[in-house]
């Protein structure tokens, strides 16, 4: 059987690029969250006025923010388990294992927890409008 | 140790901190809080946020990890990606750093400046 030049593509990717996919992740989903914050930070500052604060709820009920929501999830998994892999390899541990543990790990086991948490958002999505 | 050694140990520190603060703060808010049933309101998240003092205390240690760690972050990126020499670096920390004390003040001031939380915690007394 003969390895097509595609499935030598992606190994070469996922072999020789783990690292480097890794570091951009963590810039990219690092820079997300810190907007996150931003939109969260002044959500919460809203508390003080609770027509503006029920007004903000009622968008953050519609379709498209609930998918953002999910979004979220998703980023913030693979921040998390990135930056695990990340302070192993700073700390020396699973050096040469480091390419399996981002693969199996962080995008693996972050895929398992996403589908976890993704799955009851999407259900509670109403896509007919707020209730 | 140089200071970009011990902001280096920062980073990785908040960071291990950050995944047990948001474990906390999830717990908190999302999961030991009344607000899973029904609809989310003014009221439940008012009565959520300011029933236990220690969780405005996580809350905002949580904010001022998140900024540390953020920010810091943010300037990585930028001083990676900027020619700029040694003084251009030190205007990019100094307005980070305001940015980040101004971040930090309008976060806690949302929950110390909040003239709602008295009448809150009569109602919370009142449910109990």
């Amino acid at each position: 059987m003969t390895t097509s030049t595609a499935q030598l593509l992606v190994r070469k990717y996922r072999w020789r690029y783990a690292g480097m996919i890794g570091y951009y992740l963590q810039r990219v989903t690092g820079l997300a969250l810190l907007g996150y914050l931003l939109l969260h930070v002044h959500t919460i500052n809203l508390l003080k006025d609770p027509a503006k604060f029920d007004e903000a709820l009622a968008t953050f009920r519609s379709p498209l923010f609930k998918l953002a929501e999910i979004g979220l999830l998703a980023t913030v998994i693979l921040h998390a388990l990135n930056g695990i892999r990340l302070t192993m390899v700073d700390c020396g541990v699973g050096l040469t294992k480091q390419r399996q543990i981002f693969w199996c790990f962080a995008i693996g086991v972050g895929a398992i927890l996403f589908l976890a948490g993704a799955i009851p958002m999407l259900m509670h999505i109403n896509f007919q409008g707020a209730k | 140790m140089y200071w970009r050694a011990i902001n280096w140990y920062l980073q990785r520190i908040t960071g291990a901190a950050l995944l047990l603060l948001l474990i906390m703060h999830f717990w908190v808010e999302h999961f030991s809080a009344d607000v899973r049933h029904g609809e989310l309101n003014f009221q439940t998240v008012q009565t959520r946020f300011f029933h236990n003092p220690w969780f405005v205390t996580v809350d905002i240690l949580f904010l001022l990890f998140a900024l540390y760690h953020g920010l810091n972050g943010l300037r990585n990126i930028i001083l990676d990606y900027s020619v700029i020499g040694k003084n251009g670096a030190r205007v990019i920390t100094v307005v980070l750093i305001l940015i980040g004390l101004v971040w930090a003040w309008w976060g806690i001031d949302a929950f110390s400046g909040n003239n709602l939380t008295q009448n809150t915690q009569q109602l919370t007394s009142a449910n109990h």
